[in-house]
């Protein structure tokens, strides 16, 4: 299982967004931190507040995997180590 | 424009009757999910690839007639696509739109700005406008955008581009920045460059948001409205001080009211004026999903299924549901397509705009050139990759009257 960055949910390792929050995993792993930061920095909880038609939305539609070549990726360097090979400013 | 008079009638009365009495005006067509940018703000590129062939597009288009005005050619990064020339000459040969949009990320500093010259060969009686994305300066773009290197190369691109405005009066060349929490602190910076180095026809901002269709929902890019605010009035501000003439003046005083309504969805968390979104607008995916909007991303029908006939595809009963699900504001959002759409929809919003105008014209004929002039743009600036906040050397900065 993986647990998601933003909300902390038990996630099956395969999938491309949290069922809970909906944000996407592979992003979560690269830039939730960052981002949860500056939402902090600036006195914004850290988790968004997403408006419902967009999360119904989301779970109703977009259940679909990642591209092949990033789903492999992910499956063989965990999320966050993905990110190196995916983006060419990853730390 | 005023050939859109009687569309805009027919799209009003859609929206009362909810079900099409004619096609949306304004089309976007994503040509791929593929990109080479990682931002911060999209993973459009992490999408399975599945897109419509030349002839199928060929199909569609044929379809839709005269129907639509204004059609974007977007992505993922639309001039990936090698086709994309040939993509929008069978748009132009069968709907003769009156705008084509393409935004581009500026990566292929080569391919881009040929790529985009014979766009506007083979469409040369639609006005042509290529958005460059530029969401941060120097290195802090190539933070937002995920790719080294991709600032330098957006400003070959951009002086590439730049260069094929003498020869082809048909196109217009703007910089486009996304103000997300990654960025909105810099905007500032952002909007002087722009201004004062790279000068382009037209600067538009969008705020990033939550789109099904970008994957974008629950990650929190979106800046708060205090954070906003600064950013996008110092815009305004420059547009409101600045003289602009013939087209550009109406123009730019949509965009004014468009950073108004930004403003209040963030505030009010609604519909600010009626979303015409599926029925004045609409969007194509690259597999021939036709949606409402690309916020919602909820397919009314695939093309595929419909022998590539638009109209049967939008006229669905899950186009009605969606429709009627719109209209009744269920969602909302500060989305720039269908906004402007919209705009163009909404009495009040037009005469607004037409008083703007209105008075912005008295006032120059009374007190001509008190402002600095944005309209008329001076020679190209020789853009120097090589050290991007100061190095731009241009024939004339600042007032370009």
């Amino acid at each position: 299982m993986t647990e998601c960055p933003q909300c902390g949910l038990a996630n099956e390792n395969d999938v491309k967004n949290c069922c809970r929050c909906r944000v996407n995993m592979y992003w979560a792993y690269q830039h939730y931190q960052e981002l949860a930061s500056l939402r902090e920095a600036v006195r914004l909880d850290p988790q968004p507040e997403t408006p419902s038609f967009l999360i119904d939305t989301s779970k109703r539609v977009d259940e679909g995997p990642a591209v092949g070549w990033l789903r492999s990726t992910i499956l063989k360097f965990g999320f966050k180590g993905a990110g190196k090979k995916v983006s060419t400013m990853a730390e | 424009m005023l050939e859109l008079l009687p569309k805009v009638a027919k799209l009003r009365a859609s929206y009362a009757l909810g079900r099409p009495l004619a096609l949306p005006m304004n089309l976007t067509i994503s040509v791929s999910y593929r990109c080479n940018s990682r931002c911060k703000t999209c993973n459009v590129w992490q999408r399975p690839n599945d897109d419509f062939t030349l002839e199928e597009y060929e199909k569609t288009f044929a379809s839709i007639g005269r129907d639509a005005y204004w059609f974007t050619f977007s992505g993922g990064e639309p001039t990936l696509r090698k086709d994309l020339p040939e993509i929008v000459e069978a748009a132009y040969r069968h709907c003769q739109p009156g705008i084509i949009n393409i935004p581009t990320n500026g990566i292929q500093d080569q391919a881009i700005p040929a790529r985009i010259e014979r766009i506007l060969q083979v469409a040369p009686k639609s006005d042509v406008i290529v958005n460059l994305s530029l969401d941060g300066i120097g290195e802090k773009h190539d933070i937002v955008r995920g790719v080294k290197g991709n600032f330098k190369r957006a400003m070959r691109t951009y002086a590439g581009l730049r260069a094929l405005k003498d020869r082809y009066k048909n196109f217009t060349l703007g910089v486009h920045t996304v103000i997300s929490n990654f960025n909105v602190d810099d905007f500032e910076q952002i909007h002087a460059y722009v201004r004062d180095q790279l000068q382009p026809d037209s600067f538009i901002s969008e705020i990033a948001e939550e789109r099904v269709e970008l994957d974008t929902v629950g990650m929190g890019i979106t800046p708060p409205i205090e954070r906003y605010r600064p950013a996008i009035e110092q815009l305004q501000t420059g547009i409101r001080n600045a003289e602009f003439h013939n087209v550009s003046r109406v123009t730019q005083a949509f965009r004014d009211r468009y950073y108004d309504f930004v403003k209040r969805t963030l505030v009010e968390k609604r519909q600010v004026i009626p979303c015409l979104a599926g029925v004045a607008s609409a969007q194509i995916a690259p597999n021939g999903d036709v949606w409402t909007c690309c916020i919602r991303a909820e397919s009314v029908g695939n093309l595929r299924d419909h022998d590539y006939d638009f109209r049967a595809t939008w006229t669905t009963v899950k186009a009605n549901e969606l429709r009627r699900s719109i209209k009744a504001g269920e969602c909302y959002c500060p989305l720039a397509n269908a906004a402007y759409t919209n705009m163009l929809c909404h009495t009040p919003t037009v005469a607004r705009v037409a008083v703007d105008v209105a008075r912005r014209t008295v006032a120059a004929a009374v007190a001509p050139g008190r402002r600095g002039s944005v309209a008329g743009v001076g020679a190209a600036p020789v853009v120097d990759p090589g050290d991007p906040p100061a190095r731009v050397e241009a024939a004339s900065f600042g007032n370009r009257e």
